[in-house]
Order: structure tokens, then sequence, then C-alpha cells
């Protein structure tokens, strides 16, 4: 209840960030509204063809890499938020007032990035099926499940980072980019030449990329939820979060 | 109660050694200040009683544990050289806050929060963002966070540094009402004249090293002492209950 408390407090402290999330959904969802006032069609979803028509391949490729964009929310908002859960204080000296007290840092920060991370889950499952809705005419049930498994593994991996590094957010980011591009080779077989026992590995500390593709890929097509890509997900961020946990305990403040 | 054995410290590989083979007691209930200038190793000093860094070698124990495992158990009063808090936070909300996680209920918290802002002076300020205080008032602010809730164990970073003449009354009635409890208090200071004034000895150090130690009786100060700070302005008066 305390850590809870303490993670409202945090919250509050970083305001303008969790203000800067909400004017960022707006402009994707101002860019979703704009798409279907230009192309919309009589069967409530819109049309990439007329958005061409419109706006040459400059407003396509916008609107494409605006529709990329919000499939990846759930990873910008947990990034935004998530930034510094603990190397902030760390650096400002704050982490170390909170040591002093006869209370489990581990459970002081792990509170707060599960709060964090629900802040993000709760931001995400507002803004993607509004987004979906406006330009497809109706929202997919269970888009939540994606972003839980997104926030999952990347709350998980910022809040690890953030144990050891200031640029903790930086970093996932870097991993993400570096996990997009090692799974779409891996995918493609042009990692075949290197050994095995390195891609595994590499494939173990990279963020589950396939996973989150596996769930993307099923949303996208109305399949079942592939609940193993779920949890690949999910177990790869409780374990970067303990390993941060353990290493938090032991850790130099 | 603390017991430090051939402690070093240093950082980095190649790094500055902090403190280089201390060996020093604290008995349950003393007060000891640790008197030295800058870079002399006061604050890492402090840092490692209360876990913050790990020795590069030798051993820290309180009452026989780890100083984390101490800390996490007990907890234990801190205030830093420097506070810096979030700047939406305000001066009782940053009290209570430390109140609430020292174990105390919400009632009790608050009660502690009133009786710290009162005995400090920051009742006016009571509504005031942390970040806007004066320096002077930040430090009280610190005290008034470091000792909210009595600890067996409360450990001051230049305590006196920046408080006027009221501000230093009141920090030696709080360690008097401290010491009262049953407190063991460790102060690094510049300031020999005013922690002289709470300390039953001054361990001198110097360049990493305990290089002297002066018995004090709470209340005297050896005028001949070299590191006497030049504050000798600063009131006198007799510690009473806050």
């Amino acid at each position: 209840m305390i850590a809870l408390r303490a993670s409202l407090l945090w919250l509050i402290a970083i305001r303008r960030r969790v203000a800067l999330l909400g004017i960022f959904s707006i402009a994707f969802l101002l860019a979703a509204a704009s798409a279907r006032l230009l192309a919309g069609t009589t069967t409530d979803h819109v049309d990439l063809d007329r958005i061409f028509e419109v706006g040459g391949p400059t407003l396509a490729s916008a609107f494409l890499l605006t529709g990329w964009a919000i499939g990846r929310f759930p990873l910008l908002a947990v990034l935004v938020l998530m930034a510094g859960v603990f190397s902030e204080e760390r650096a400002s000296g704050l982490a170390r007032l909170h040591f002093a007290r006869a209370i489990s840092p581990a459970a002081l920060y792990g509170v707060r990035a599960l709060v964090l991370a629900g802040v993000a889950l709760l931001a995400s499952a507002l803004i993607m099926p509004a987004f979906d809705f406006l330009l497809l005419g109706h929202t997919q049930p269970g888009t939540w499940i994606l972003a839980a498994a997104w926030i999952a593994a990347y709350g998980g991996l910022t809040a690890a980072l953030s144990v050891w590094t200031r640029a903790d957010a930086w970093i996932a980011l870097l991993l993400a980019i570096l996990a997009t591009t090692w799974n779409a080779l891996r995918a493609g077989g042009v990692l075949d030449a290197v050994p095995v026992g390195a891609r595994q590995f590499l494939s173990l500390i990279l963020p589950p990329h396939g996973a989150l593709l596996a769930l993307e890929t099923a949303f996208a097509g109305a399949q079942p939820v592939p609940w193993t890509a779920l949890l690949d997900a999910a177990l790869y961020g409780l374990v970067v979060l303990l390993v941060g946990g353990l290493t938090l305990g032991r850790r130099e403040v | 109660m603390i017991e430090l054995k051939e402690v070093r410290k240093r950082f980095g590989a190649r790094g500055v050694e902090a403190l280089r083979g201390l060996t020093l007691s604290v008995a349950a209930g003393e007060s000891v200040a640790f008197i030295g200038p800058n870079g002399a190793g006061k604050s890492t000093l402090l840092a490692l009683v209360l876990g913050f860094l790990h020795p590069t070698r030798g051993e820290v124990r309180i009452d026989g544990l780890d100083p984390r495992t101490y800390v996490r158990r007990r907890g234990a009063g801190w205030m830093p050289e420097r506070l810096t808090l979030p700047d939406t936070w305000r001066v009782r909300a940053s009290i209570e806050h430390f109140a609430r996680l020292d174990g105390n209920g919400p009632a009790a918290a608050r009660a502690a929060g009133r009786a710290a802002l009162d005995h400090f002076g920051l009742a006016a300020h009571a509504e005031r963002r942390a970040s806007q205080l004066s320096y002077g008032l930040g430090r009280r602010l610190a005290l008034a966070i470091a000792t909210v809730t009595p600890r067996p164990l409360v450990v001051l970073d230049e305590p006196t540094d920046g408080l006027d003449a009221i501000g230093r009354v009141r920090f030696r009635e709080r360690c008097a009402w401290l010491r009262a409890s049953g407190c063991t208090l460790l102060l690094a200071s510049q300031d020999l004249a005013e922690t002289g004034q709470v300390a039953d000895r001054a361990v001198v150090l110097e360049d990493g090293v305990a290089c002297d130690v002066l018995p004090l009786r709470s209340g005297s100060v050896p005028s001949s002492s070299p590191h006497e700070s030049a504050r000798t302005g600063a009131d006198g008066g007799t510690p009473g209950e806050p």
C-alpha cells in the first residue's frame, strides 16, 4: 500500500510526460480522423487508393507510417513512462532516501514499474481501438492483449535497464530496432550460416519480436490469440524484471 | 553497534581511494562526529555505513548484519548533503511521505509530520514546493525528513551547513531528543564547533584515514582543534526538548 502511494507520487512527478503522451495520442487520432474525412468509404473503412489519389505517394506513406506507429503505441507509451523509473532517482540522490527506509527497494520500485505499466496499458487500450474504429469502422476485440504483450516485454526490459543506466529507454529502443532486424533476418533464413548456439543466445537476450509479430499477425487476420506467443512475451518481461530486481538489491546507489 | 574493519573504498579500478583501511567501533547510543576537510572520506564513510556503497575491502557490520540488511529490517534516518526532491513535492507531503515509508499509519505520519514542521520552523512553508525553498530552509527540510521517525541509527551528512542560528538551535534540540530516545548518531561535518555540541567524540579523517580521535563531552569543543570551523559565532544554548 505504501509502495503504491509512493508510485502515485511518482506519477504526479512525471505528469508532464503523461501529458505529452496524451498529446501524442490525440495527434494519432487526429491523423486517423483526417484520413477518414479524406478517404472514408461507404463500407466504413479508409480506402488507401483514395488517399493515394488525394495526396500522392507522400500522403499514402504518411498514412502507412502512422498506422505502423499506432501498432507500436504500447512500446512508445512504456518507453515514455518508464524512462528513469529508478535511474532518475539514483542520479538525484532520492533513491538513497528510499534505500534508508525499512522497505524493500525491489518492492518499492517494482510496484512503481507495475503502476506505470498499468497506465501504459490503459492508454493503449483506449487509443488503439479508437484508432481502429476511425480507420476500419469497427474495433478489433482483444487489442489490449497485443498491447499487454508489448508492455510486458518492454516494461520489464526498461525497468531492468534502469537499474544499470540512465539511458534505459534509449537502450530499450535500440534493442527494439535490433530485435526487429534480427527477427526479420532470421525469418528470412539469412542467418543460417550463424552458429546455432549464437543464434539461440541472441534470440534469448533480445526482446521477443517473433512472439510479438505472431500476435500482430493473428490480430490482423482475426485469428485466435496465440497464447504461447503472449506467454513468451510476458515471460521475457518477467525474467528481465526479476534480474533487475535482484541486481537492485545489491547495486550501489 | 557499528563495526568497521580495515575498510577500504576505491571508486573505479584506477580511481580515487576515498577510504584507506579504516577501523572503527561505535557503541549503541553513542554520538560520533566525523570531522575533516573536503575529500577526507566523510560522506563515503556514511554511505558505507548505510549500505549505499559497498567496501572494496574490509567489512562493515551493524548489529552483526550487513548494512543493507540491517537498514531494510530496521530503517535509518538519513540526511544527505544535498536534498533533491521532485519539483511537484510539497514540504508537508514530503515529510509525511517518508514518515509513511517509516511504517507509520496515515494519522501517525500526519502527526509526526506536523511535529517536524513545527519543530524546524517549516509550518509557514508547509504547502510550498520543496524545490522552491531557500537553501537554509531546504536543509531544515532534510533534517525533518531524516528525523521524522526516531530510528536506532541516524546518519547526518553536513547537518549544520546552511543553517541559521535558530536552525542550529533546532538541530541541537533534535539531536538531544534523538539521543534521549536511544538513537546512535553519526554526523559528518567540517564544523567541529557545532557538531561538537552534540557528539561524544570526533573522529578526524584526513585523506581516507582516521588520523585522530577527540573525546568530547557533548556541549564542549576543544578550542585548540585545528579543524574548528570559522563559524564560531554560532549561538550557544542548552539542548532541550523539541
